[in-house]
């Protein structure tokens, strides 16, 4: 169980977030929506624990693991050595972990020797190799075409599916929200505050 | 990027310089032969067979070796003591704000002024010699190290922090790699600098080393000899830096270029 429970949340005089509450049980994959600037990724990363100054409490999990807006990979290592080493994989493990994301036989090459999607797909599948308890996902698909974003969508509902990971989705794509979250929330407003879709509308 | 697609502009650059190189000695030569007093510029044949005799029963050898100590101790002192101080006032602010009005001061120490000084707190030591070199050489490692440690990618801080990486395998494997071109080039750059303040901190207080033979023979203005031991020591670092630290640093970097 993830419990966000944000008072206020500050960049010098300039104030982000108001008051975010926010819960998400195990196996549940909440969306948060809102135009750029809104304070997502704030958002996220206060969830995530990479942003410890602000006015709330959160309580989340040992296990975590993020897919980032960029895959943030290490380029001086291979496909596979980013997961034998960042996540602690064996070799086996690692190679099964690339098969699940289609990315099989691609273990040796560094990670710009493949292409976006292929990034994007390492980065999945390091995300759930950590075997997390909570997932954060920071717009995963942003920067992707249409039938690339979808095909990662498919993927990463696949990998979710079955798991009883709690997932914070943050993306500005209503259609992205939909497929892959049980609930919706918007962030709007200065300073930002949650509500769910039917209200923001 | 393919090796074999540079190998031609390769072989053309290594040509042109070696073309380049032939003709400073070719004018050296004519000069020489111009002037006609070997005694003020001896010509580049005779420096070779010098060297040679130096070489094969001379204490040439015994000296570059000296050197060459002292040039290693100074450089592994002044890299281990400059990346520690560049890492940290690369990462952390508040020691960059602190530190960097000393390595302003240090940066424009004299070399001779730190040489003087460590021989004369000192004494007229090895400890104060390799001492003396690596002041001179920490301030520059400190720099590079310090943007080095600017350029990291703070993507790469917050993933490790969420997947929990160790501290051993963040360093290994996310600090080193970034810092690696940085550090190949402080090294390179370093070594360069640090052989000619050996050389000085020899001529000024030592008793061996090309830098005490130099001293020995500008007394003697013994020109010949003196160009023998510069030139003899100045084809080891060349050697030194075509040999080990250029392809070093090709390597750190090679991801870079994948």
């Amino acid at each position: 169980m993830i419990e966000i429970d944000i008072h206020s949340k500050s960049f010098g005089d300039q104030h982000v977030l108001g008051s975010v509450s926010l819960t998400i049980p195990a196996g549940e994959c909440v969306a948060v929506l809102g135009p750029s600037g809104i304070g997502k990724t704030t958002l996220l990363r206060i969830a995530a624990g990479l942003d410890t100054e602000f006015d709330g409490h959160v309580t989340r999990p040992e296990r975590l693991a993020m897919v980032f807006q960029e895959p943030t990979l290490l380029p001086w290592r291979t496909a596979a050595d980013n997961l034998k080493l960042i996540v602690g994989l064996t070799d086996d493990d690692a190679d099964a972990a690339l098969k699940r994301v289609g990315l099989d036989g691609k273990g040796g090459h560094l990670p710009d020797q493949l292409s976006l999607g292929q990034r994007r797909r390492l980065a999945l599948a390091r995300a759930f190799a950590a075997q997390p308890d909570f997932l954060v996902m920071d717009e995963p698909f942003a920067s992707l075409d249409k039938a690339l974003a979808a095909e990662m969508i498919a993927l990463t509902r696949d990998l979710l599916k079955g798991a009883r990971i709690a997932t914070l989705l943050v993306t500005h794509s209503e259609s992205e929200a939909e497929a892959l979250s049980d609930r919706t929330l918007h962030l709007h407003g200065r300073p930002a505050v949650l509500t769910d879709a039917q209200a923001a509308d | 990027m393919s090796f074999r697609k540079a190998d031609p502009k390769l072989a053309a650059s290594v040509r042109t310089r070696l073309i380049s190189l032939g003709l400073l000695i070719l004018g050296w030569s004519a000069f020489a032969a111009a002037l006609a007093d070997p005694q003020t510029l001896p010509s580049p044949l005779e420096i070779g067979r010098l060297t040679f005799n130096e070489l094969t029963g001379g204490p040439l050898l015994f000296h570059l070796s000296v050197t060459l100590g002292r040039v290693l101790a100074a450089f592994i002192l002044a890299m281990a003591i400059g990346t520690v101080f560049g890492l940290l006032m690369g990462r952390k602010k508040p020691f960059d704000t602190w530190l960097d009005p000393w390595l302003l001061f240090f940066l424009n120490l004299p070399a001779l002024v730190t040489i003087v000084l460590c021989y004369l707190w000192i004494g007229l030591t090895e400890v104060a010699a390799i001492t003396a070199v690596a002041i001179n050489k920490i301030p520059m490692v400190t720099v590079l190290i310090r943007e080095g440690a600017r350029t990291f990618d703070p993507s790469l801080d917050d993933m490790s922090r969420i997947f929990r990486v160790t501290r051993l395998t963040r360093f290994r494997h996310i600090v080193v790699p970034q810092l690696a071109p940085f550090f190949a080039a402080s090294a390179r750059t370093g070594i360069a600098l640090i052989w000619k303040i050996v050389l000085v901190v020899e001529f000024l207080g030592r008793s061996n080393g090309v830098g005490f033979q130099i001293h020995l023979y500008f007394q003697l203005f013994d020109v010949a000899m003196v160009l023998t031991y510069a030139l003899s020591f100045i084809v080891v670092m060349l050697t030194i830096e075509f040999t080990i630290l250029q392809p070093w640093e090709r390597r750190a970097s090679r991801w870079r270029r994948a």
